[in-house]
């Protein structure tokens, strides 16, 4: 799970273009959407074509992803429960 | 009605120029989105969601950021504020970029790029300006059209941000310019210039 969740702060700040940001400045807890990272909308865009170019995994339930989505603990969960 | 160009700022050949000033240079480097995002560093401009913008973005942005936070300019009406822009190339160096990326993922954060006027948003959102904003597409720099326009536009407003900001592929070209038909209380202390298609070229070649 740690080494996952390295990996997804990295690809985040690749895929997001956050150029100021490293990865140990990340808590994997802090929320990524508000505060923490302070995402947007476009960026959540950006995160479910991580998802799935890098993963291959698409979210069924749109409902879902306020949780999944809700740090990098969380998405970390998510990908680790659908490669059971 | 008389009006003035209080301040003008240009970007070309990884050089940017504000009243005349060279405020910095980046000869190491050919590539002009370096050149941007060495000048947005060594500007000192806290503003992380620069690094997610398209180049016509940052090339506003960088323009727009000098006039703009000098107090002589600050000081008007944000809501009375006006944008008006223009270029040859519209948004076509990231409407390549996000074809490029068709085939595979399309990309979220190129699509949103995809037309010319963003970067008129990105500025306003940045220094809260609401006023009227246009953005017209010309083969070459065109100072009768951004005038006539602004000399319209300042009727209803009190100033206009105008300019020229165009991308392609080997080079970046910015050059914005602030007109006010108010001077300021300092109009004494500082040489602005009569808003006419002239003075205009001037500035643009020059």
């Amino acid at each position: 799970m740690e080494n996952l969740i390295e990996n997804l702060k990295k690809q985040i700040i690749e895929q997001l273009n956050l150029a100021e940001v490293k990865p140990g400045d990340i808590d994997p807890s802090a929320p990524l959407f508000g505060e923490g990272l302070g995402l947007d909308s476009i960026d959540a865009l950006e995160l479910i074509v991580l998802l799935e170019k890098n993963y291959g995994l698409k979210i069924q339930e749109p409902k879902d992803a306020k949780h999944i989505f809700q740090s990098v603990k969380t998405l970390a969960e998510y990908i680790t429960s659908q490669k059971k | 009605m008389s009006a003035y160009i209080l301040s003008h700022t240009k970007i070309k050949n990884n050089c940017l120029w504000h009243n005349g000033k060279l405020i910095t240079q980046h000869s190491k480097t050919d590539n002009y989105i370096s050149f941007l995002e060495e000048s947005y560093k060594s500007l000192n401009l806290s503003y992380p969601k620069f690094f997610k913008m398209d180049v016509l973005s940052k090339l506003g942005i960088l323009c727009a950021e000098q006039i703009l936070v000098d107090k002589n300019i600050s000081q008007f009406s944000k809501e009375k504020t006006a944008i008006v822009l223009s270029n040859k190339n519209s948004s076509l160096q990231t409407d390549i970029a996000y074809s490029k990326t068709m085939s595979d993922f399309p990309s979220p954060s190129l699509f949103v790029y995809t037309l010319p006027n963003i970067v008129t948003g990105e500025i306003s959102i940045k220094h809260k300006i609401t006023g009227e904003n246009a953005f017209f597409i010309e083969p070459v720099f065109n100072a009768e059209l951004l005038h006539n326009y602004t000399e319209l536009l300042l009727q209803e407003s009190d100033a206009v941000l105008c300019g020229w900001l165009n991308v392609d592929e080997k080079a970046c070209e910015g050059f914005l310019y602030f007109v006010a038909k108010q001077t300021t209380k300092d109009e004494k202390k500082i040489n602005f210039i009569k808003h006419n298609p002239n003075s205009i070229t001037q500035l643009y070649i020059n």
